[in-house]
């Protein structure tokens, strides 16, 4: 069995539960913003935003990992950026920075952009693979 | 007043286990159920403190049933039960509304850990 793993991780929240992802990747965070939408994209792929002159593509996450979850309009933009490579994912609530530890171990891996569980006191957090999630959505 | 607990589980065996390990940390199994529709009849019957769900039932499966649980009373501390391999399911069961998960085989104490994270 692989070992468990130490993730710096931010914390957000989205319709039914609370994420994290490797905060070594996060930019910035900034409020939500209206996105131009893009023809022949999934309905979780927001579309584009200018971010001070540079075009982003921003997804819901919440649209693209949870069953019925209805769009967020409110929220913030978790900037992240990964092998030159930049992505804004739209979460309800960005909550905190912690040290979480993810189990099972990597090889059970049910989603691809699912990356373990890990434990805050009485919640359980779904850390999510940030560069899994690029590769899905950039490639 | 000791606090109640539901055991559901399609397989005798792992009632009788996770009703064992409860009840000798002084809990009151006060209901068991072998499917996802007698586990959400039982809960509206019994509203009990803590539910172990297993995933995999027949009838209605055990995320099926977080579902209607939850949709019953959102307050309802429901705690997974599932096999090695079966994480997706896990994910899906927390985003179903269930408050933690054990993992088979079970170790008492991990089980009482995550009863206790679930209870607060």
């Amino acid at each position: 069995m692989a070992e468990s793993l130490v993730v710096r991780t931010l914390l957000f929240r989205l319709e039914r539960a609370v994420y994290g992802c490797d905060i070594g990747l996060v930019r910035e965070i900034v409020p939500q913003r209206q996105a131009t939408r893009l023809p022949g994209t999934p309905p979780w792929v927001n579309g584009l935003v200018n971010l001070r002159g540079t075009m982003l593509t921003v997804i819901d996450l919440g649209m693209r990992l949870e069953r019925d979850a209805t769009p967020t309009t409110e929220g913030s933009i978790i900037l992240i950026e990964a092998e030159g490579r930049r992505l804004g994912v739209v979460v309800r609530d960005v909550m905190d920075v912690t040290p979480l530890t993810v189990e099972p171990p990597p090889e059970d891996r049910p989603d691809e952009v699912v990356l373990g569980l890990g434990h805050l006191g009485p919640t359980v957090v779904i850390v999510i693979d940030i560069r899994a999630l690029m590769r899905q959505v950039l490639l | 007043m000791s606090q109640t607990v539901l055991v559901c589980d399609d397989a005798i065996f792992m009632r009788t286990m996770v009703g064992d390990i409860l009840q000798s940390a002084g809990f009151e199994v006060v209901g068991q159920a072998e499917s996802g529709v007698q586990a959400v009849e039982q809960y509206k019957k019994l509203r009990p403190d803590l539910v172990t769900m297993d995933i995999v039932m027949p009838d209605m499966g055990g995320i099926d049933a977080v579902r209607e649980i939850v949709k019953f009373d959102p307050q309802a501390k429901i705690l997974m039960c599932s096999a090695m391999g079966q994480q997706a399911l896990v994910v899906e069961a927390i985003q179903a509304g269930a408050k933690d998960f054990v993992v088979k085989p079970f170790q008492p104490s991990r089980v009482l850990e995550a009863v206790q994270r679930v209870l607060g």
